[in-house]
């Protein structure tokens, strides 16, 4: 419940203590706030979550020097098309993508709880003080959805194809801004997406059933003058438009041509890309793709020999995809999770080479809407546990994109009591390396 | 297969190696009985038998398990459950086997698997049937044990028989027999019962015991008719590791109140108030308070002061945490020891914590002089030798009342076995040591004791809970398995190595080696104290004697306790199906080296 | 006369009798006409139990002709266990639980401070208050402590800020009055050897020197010993006689709970300045819970039995609105007789829970994309803001076309029942989707359809539309 000396404490940006090492804490420079871009580029984002929090040895900051108990397997990192950067040696598609991307191997915060760590990444606040900030994806709904003259029959925030479930998306912003998830699986035969169509039924049973319904709802014919009864008709009657009309076409992912449907990879992370392309084609500002099972506390090697190449094909054919099509100038392209995974390697039961939460360093990846390829923020130690230079917190992300997005830091976001706070405040003491000015 | 042969030949190296019984089911059986029980774990392909603790019951290994393989004969892919493995051992009970709790593993050529619980009772069993579409089971007559297993999205549900006015008290034992589950979060199978009447209505439902957290209830039923027992877990998850038994019966009288030690005194706390005691007290002595409350299975949460003259607090303890009773999750007794710092009058008090009190809020208080005394624990409780050979174990002390000197410890009913390094230096929680025995030791099981003037260590085993903490969980009797004679043996010369700062020091070792086992070998050093390096651990191939070297690093303190180390010998053996020379490795754990401070 | 002559004067005799009956219509706006029989059941269980009738008690119902039938069906819900199971829910919401962010309680605090509130529903509310501001225990097994737990900034502020919200229904823009806040000045917690498991205690050694002495909410000072824990002297302020604020917080929520909207808007912002729409009928419902013993179900009986509650739907009557999420995809699963399968991800193994309602979840972090279409409240506050039964273009689209719909209508067994017979199925249909017999047009309308084509088929398309109908989705 905010009062107004909330308000006032969230200008002045109290914080939540976490353990950091004394180094990150002390002689920080003061990071300024973004400044409204005036020309921002990037109108839309597409959010690779992967839920669970990847390894970033095994990924984007390998440590091959660090040994077995630290590599695995995975030692043997490779180069990429950006000279003297390597990546995990199971990314060949995407090492030969990195000139358009900016590695951001200096991700902290500290925490090591999904729920709260999610929360941190997505919403860029710290816990418990006193709200339930909105997700990014949720803000852009709000500042760049139908309140803000967005017209497409697609929602402005799609999440493909679940949402997360452990924590709320929209926060204040409320149900309105919550995501809108497909459900299905854009690999299978028949990708259906939830309320657009129904299985096994012709147009001719779908269009007597509309006419049952409208003799049977008797009841709406009885109390025209009631406003809640006028809704449900209204929204009744939007929702047939929707079906019926043309919105589904880009769910169609029978309209792509099977060979590049082949290099996303015939999965459910290389599909959904290809539908996120084909949904910021049409306009939508911000879909999520929650990939699902990166929290591999047992036999991690096991489940990267199996996820890696699925996200390498997955994201390599996006950004090049996206790039053909000239899009990526104007498409945010972000992967990463809520945290990393510890580079000491568990070899005994039941983890059998598994790999635990590690939220004090791990590595993000942006690409696209206007980010500096090639570049490389922040650094780990030489076994990738601590962060050593540039530490990038979730803040300095936060502010980031929504400075690319052009929303800018004093935007109002109202709460649902009355009131609204705004959309940035300042970067909190100590927890904060500064804007990503690096990469743009 | 090839690469299983060469880990024949080890002990197993660390808990990476070591075969692992997730679960046996049921969990037990009535005298008598001959029980089919279900086992499953992890490295126990290689199974060559099966044991059991105590006298009156007898186990074989009737399937050695085998990861199941789907249609096309290739291993299934694995649900990343450490249970893939599955066998079956059958139980033999004895007519007039004694009944309770015993320890079942499995002995594999790398030692024995961890214990698991096996309860013998002596009332009928039933156990639900394995198909998934079951009927619920109808128990014809009380008392009896049901045994049962909670798979994922299960609800067990048995029909009790009712008799009007006849209690029946129903407790499940799940976490008596698994307490705790490292991957399961919360830790351990909470199971929730609930009894309903013939028409579904519920009548009474228990996920806890007091503070235990297995559940109990009793029931006196208004009419004759079945009553139906709902068996879930309380957050609805569900594995094959949520194994339960469940005793049905007679209430059982109320325990007779525990005996009052020596020095010790009853009291009761009322509500809001608290106990207190004055007494005398000069300036250095040390006084120690002790309650035992909660153990006794009383309500209250301790709180201990002690209060100067003035009232000021001049030490207070609320929950202390006692690593030798890992299965108790909330160890709300205090102890503490204070020493006075000036003359006069002090006060002891003790309230309850979240200030209720009453009947059922009984302690037991001890306020006077220290009594150091100790607890002994030695982990793991399962041991595989080789012949020849030596294992380490890690004996832990759990020091009270100021307990402070050093613990020498010796071994009894141990046969020809040897221990080494067994002296827990003054001030230290542990000590890491080692068994040995002859060459010439027959294979067998043996259940050594290890004792000293404290007391008598309890086997136990380090379990961890949530995926993070490690709680250690006694068993009743230790297994260790002499193994037939390792490929590498390894005997320092040295009895003593004495360290310097900035110095190293040698240790010499003999070498005896298996036929074919001719390569260089490496010497390791497991878990060394800080400070503590290797240098020049390469012996060179072919050698029957050689030397390693360890060095103190100039600014560390002279350790205490032991050196363990490891020697590990690799050859070739034929070639891979990708034509790369298969490797084969021997590793040979050598006796601990107790450590000692050098003269300069 | 001839004929045409007679038909006029019939029509002037209709005109002048659907005057007098018009004008009378204008007499009777003020006191609508009682619902129908079966109106008042399904209004009844939806309102206090959140379910649909059962269909046997709803034939029984319809077939009782005592004259004091719907005080026997009153009572008879009141006592169940449906009801207790609705109370749980109800306070679900303002006590927050939910296994994670940002309660925090953890799945076994959600389900313990759920399983006391549904056996609190026996308790007298000034003892069901009493209990959950003088709390004390572990989160685990005292699961009335999960009112603090749930509580995220561990402040004495924010406690206090939580006390007045959800008993006194009442927020303020300023800080709460420091005395106020000092009655949780002391409050700690301790952690246990169990992972996630807290004990919550007082500690006055954790009050800061220069803490004003505990004082209630008005000011007035709790005579309490320096030190020691103020909140049952705080609990015997809230409960005491006089006090009306606690009364009329709850008179206030349970009207809107029954209604739909409460007699001050927002529910929990009751404040001088935001007077009630009716102050007599709010001072009188509170005054039902004081002198019954602080029995909230004589509240309850109070508002079923009037009038206001019981007359026909629309108009000044009985306010239309949509079903709350919880209620409506349980009502979609009753009607149809297929229950809903919920997982959680948060414990491990994973929480499988093959079929339960979604009122009766015992945490908020268990979910499904239904209830948060639907408007479920992510229990982040306490606010009945957080709750949207606002319809959605998406709502109306999940109803039409969405596969968890078709797959309840496909799986129903009583369709699959129906299909295999000849008989008329309009009365089960009528009366198991939407809790009435049919009228003549329905049921006229009903066989045009089973004469198309193949009977499974139209029964199906006949459980669609009768499920997507206004009538269905509405309290009505």
């Amino acid at each position: 419940m905010l009062t107004r000396r909330d308000l006032f404490r969230l200008a002045a940006a109290g914080t939540l203590a976490a353990a950091l090492p004394p180094a990150l804490l002390a002689g920080d420079p003061p990071a300024p706030v973004v400044p409204p871009r005036p020309a921002s580029r990037a109108r839309a984002v597409i959010q690779v979550w992967l839920w669970g929090g990847p390894s970033h040895l095994d990924t984007f900051d390998p440590k091959p020097g660090a040994g077995r108990d630290f590599c695995g397997p995975l030692g043997k990192p490779i180069a990429t098309s950006v000279d003297g950067l390597l990546i995990g040696q199971s990314l060949p598609l995407l090492a030969q993508q990195m000139h358009r991307c900016a590695v951001l191997r200096g991700m902290t915060h500290g925490s090591n709880g999904h729920e709260t760590a999610a929360y941190l990444m997505q919403a860029a606040r710290p816990a418990g003080d006193g709200l339930s900030w909105p997700g990014l994806g949720a803000v852009v709904s709000k500042l760049r959805g139908y309140e803000a003259g967005y017209r497409g029959l697609l929602p402005p925030y799609i999440t493909l194809t679940t949402p997360q479930g452990r924590f709320s998306e929209s926060g204040f912003l409320g149900g309105r801004h919550r995501p809108f998830a497909t459900g299905g699986d854009p690999a299978a035969e028949a990708f259906a997406v939830d309320g657009m169509t129904v299985q096994g039924l012709s147009d001719t049973r779908q269009s007597s059933r509309r006419q049952l319904l409208a003799d049977l709802d008797g009841f709406a014919a009885a109390h025209p003058a009631d406003a809640t009864v006028r809704e449900l008709r209204a929204c009744r009657e939007q929702a047939y438009e929707l079906i019926l009309g043309d919105a589904g076409a880009a769910y169609d992912l029978g309209r792509e041509d099977a060979a590049l449907r082949d290099r996303y990879g015939r999965h459910r992370l290389g599909q959904s890309c290809l539908l996120a392309r084909r949904l910021v084609e049409a306009g939508v500002p911000y879909v999520t793709i929650n990939a699902n099972g990166w929290d591999t506390h047992k036999r991690h090697f096991e489940a990267m020999g199996r996820m890696l190449p699925q996200l390498d094909a997955a994201v390599a054919t996006l950004l090049e995809d996206l790039a053909q099509r000239g899009l990526l100038d104007s498409t945010i392209v972000w992967v990463g999770g809520e945290f990393g995974r510890t580079p000491r390697i568990l070899w005994e039961p039941p983890w059998e080479g598994g790999r635990g939460h590690h939220g004090k360093a791990f590595s993000h990846l942006l690409a696209g809407g206007g980010v500096r390829g090639g570049t490389v923020v922040g650094a780990t130690d030489e076994r990738g546990e601590n962060v050593v230079t540039r530490p990038v917190f979730p803040w300095d992300l936060f502010a980031t994109l929504t400075g690319m997005l052009g929303l800018a830091p004093d935007t109002q976001l109202p709460l649902p009591q009355g009131g609204s706070v705004a959309l940035l405040g300042p970067p909190p003491a100590g927890r904060s390396g500064g804007v990503l000015t690096e990469i743009l | 297969m090839r690469a299983l042969v060469a880990l024949a030949w080890t002990a197993a190296l660390t808990a990476a190696d070591a075969p692992w019984l997730a679960y046996a089911y049921p969990a037990g059986g009535t005298q008598g009985a001959t029980v089919a029980v279900t086992v499953a774990g992890e490295r126990l392909i290689e199974a060559t038998g099966a044991h059991i603790t105590g006298s009156g019951v007898s186990v074989r290994l009737v399937t050695t398990p085998v990861a199941p393989l789907n249609a096309q004969g290739k291993p299934k892919k694995r649900n990343q459950t450490v249970m893939d493995e599955v066998g079956q051992v059958e139980l033999i009970i004895a007519p007039d086997a004694t009944p309770g709790p015993r320890s079942l593993r499995l002995l594999t050529p790398s030692g024995p698997s961890n214990p698991r619980t096996v309860i013998i009772g002596n009332v009928p069993e039933f156990s639900e049937e394995a198909t998934p579409a079951r009927k619920p089971l109808t128990v014809p007559a009380l008392p009896a044990t049901l045994n049962g297993q909670l798979l994922s999205g299960d609800a067990d549900r048995w029909i009790l028989p009712g008799k009007a006015g006849t209690p029946i008290a129903i407790a499940i034992a799940a976490r008596a027999l698994i307490p705790y589950i490292a991957d399961a979060v919360p830790g351990w199978c909470q199971p929730q019962l609930t009894l309903r009447d013939a028409a579904g209505r519920e009548l009474a439902s228990a996920d806890a015991d007091g503070f235990r957290q297995d559940a109990a209830l009793t029931w006196t039923p208004q009419a004759d008719g079945p009553l139906t027992l709902e068996v879930r877990d309380v957050l609805w998850r569900g594995r094959a590791d949520f194994t339960y038994r469940i005793t049905l019966g007679d209430p059982r009288p109320a325990a007779a109140a525990s005996p009052i030690a020596d020095g010790w005194e009853q009291v009761r706390i009322s509500a809001g108030s608290a106990w207190e005691r004055s007494f005398a007290g000069t300036a250095g002595t040390t006084v120690e308070l002790g309650v035992r409350a909660r153990r006794l299975g009383s309500p209250l949460d301790a709180r201990l002061e002690l209060l100067g003259a003035d009232g000021a607090v001049v030490a207070s303890a609320d929950d202390t945490t006692d690593r030798a009773d890992g299965t108790t999750t909330h160890h709300a007794d205090p102890e503490l020891l204070a020493t006075l710092p000036a003359d006069g009058t002090y006060r002891v008090r003790l309230s309850d914590l979240l200030g209720r009190g009453g009947d059922a809020f009984v302690a037991q208080v001890y306020a006077g002089a220290p009594r150091p005394r100790c607890d002994l624990l030695a982990a793991p409780s399962s041991l595989g030798l080789p012949a020849g050979g030596s294992v380490p174990l890690v004996i832990h002390a759990v020091r009270r009342g100021g307990h402070a000197g050093a613990i020498a410890l010796r071994l009894a009913d141990a046969g020809d076995l040897v221990l080494d390094g067994g002296l827990i230096p003054a001030g230290a929680d542990r000590v890491q040591a080692t068994l040995s025995c002859p060459a010439t030791a027959p294979p067998g099981v043996l259940a050594p004791r290890l004792v000293a003037d404290e007391g008598v260590a309890v086997w136990s085993d380090d379990n961890m809970q949530a995926f993070l903490w490690m709680q250690l969980v006694p068993a009743d009797a230790p297994a260790v398995q002499v193994l037939p004679p390792a490929a590498l043996r390894v005997q320092p010369r040295t009895a003593v190595l004495a360290l310097v700062p900035g110095r190293t020091a040698r240790i010499e070792v003999a070498i005896e080696r298996g036929p074919g086992w001719d390569g260089d070998i490496r010497i390791a050093l497991h878990q060394p104290p800080p400070g503590v390096s290797l240098r020049n651990g390469r012996i060179k191939a072919g050698a029957s004697e050689g030397r390693f070297e360890v060095l103190l690093a100039a600014d560390a303190a002279v350790p205490t306790g032991n050196l363990i180390a490891n020697a590990t010998v690799s050859r070739e053996d034929g070639v891979r199906p990708d034509g790369k020379p298969r490797r084969l490795q021997a590793t040979a754990w050598l006796p601990a080296i107790p450590l000692a401070r050098g003269a300069p | 006369m001839d004929s045409s002559t007679r038909h006029l004067g019939t029509v002037v005799i209709l005109l002048a009798f659907c005057l007098a009956v018009g004008l009378g219509a204008a007499e009777t706006e003020k006191n609508p006409a009682r619902c129908d029989d079966a109106t008042f059941l399904r209004r009844l269980h939806l309102d206090a139990s959140g379910c649909l009738p059962p269909y046997q008690a709803l034939k029984g119902f319809l077939a009782d002709r005592r004259p004091d039938r719907r005080e026997r069906a009153i009572d008879a819900l009141l006592a169940s266990p449906a009801y207790a199971d609705w109370w749980a829910w109800r306070w679900s919401d303002l006590l927050r639980v939910k296994a994670e962010f940002p309660s925090n309680l953890w799945p076994l605090g959600a389900v313990a401070t759920h399983r006391w509130l549904r056996q609190s529903a026996a308790l007298p509310y000034d003892r069901f208050v009493t209990a959950l501001v003088t709390a004390n225990g572990s989160g685990f097994s005292d699961g009335v402590v999960g009112f603090y737990r749930a509580i995220p900034e561990r402040t004495p502020g924010y406690y206090a800020d939580a006390v007045a919200l959800v008993f006194l229904a009442q927020r303020s823009d300023a800080a709460p009055a420091p005395a106020f806040a000092a009655c949780f000045a002391g409050l700690a917690f301790k952690p246990t050897g169990a992972w996630k498991e807290e004990i919550l205690w007082w500690n006055p050694a954790l009050i800061p020197a220069g803490t004003p002495a505990p004082a209630a909410p008005d000011g007035t000072p709790l005579a309490v010993a320096a030190g020691a824990d103020p909140r049952p002297a705080l609990a015997a302020w809230l409960t005491g006689p006089g006090r009306q604020d606690l009364a009329r917080a709850l008179a206030n929520r349970t009207w809107a709970w029954l209604n739909g909207r409460g007699l001050v808007e927002p529910v929990d912002d009751l404040r001088p300045g935001n007077p009630p729409s009716d102050p007599a009928l709010l001072d009188q419902l509170a005054a039902t819970l004081i002198d019954s013993g602080w029995d909230h179900r004589a509240l309850l009986r109070a508002i079923l039995r009037s009038a206001t509650w019981q007359a026909e739907a629309g108009n000044s009557g009985y306010a239309i609105r949509r079903l709350s999420a919880e209620v409506l995809l349980d009502a979609l699963s009753s009607a149809t007789g297929s229950a809903d399968r919920w997982t959680s991800q948060i414990p491990e193994p994973f929480t499988v829970i093959p079929a339960l309602p979604a009122v009766a979840l015992p945490d908020g972090s268990i979910s499904n994309t239904f209830l948060e279409t639907f408007g479920r409240p992510g229990r982040s506050s306490a606010l009945a803001a957080e709750r949207s039964d606002a319809p959605s273009v998406l709502q109306a689209q999940r109803l039409l076309t969405s596969e968890q719909v078709q797959q309840k209508i496909v799986r129903s067994g009583w369709l699959k029942r129906l299909a295999g017979e000849s008989t008329d199925p309009a009365d089960e249909l009528w009366l198991r989707i939407l809790c009435r017999p049919p009228t003549a047009a329905e049921r006229a309308r009903c066989a045009v359809a089973l004469a198309g084509g193949e009977r499974r088929a139209a029964l199906d398309d006949l459980a669609w539309a009768l499920l997507n109908t206004t009538e269905f989705s509405t309290a009505h």
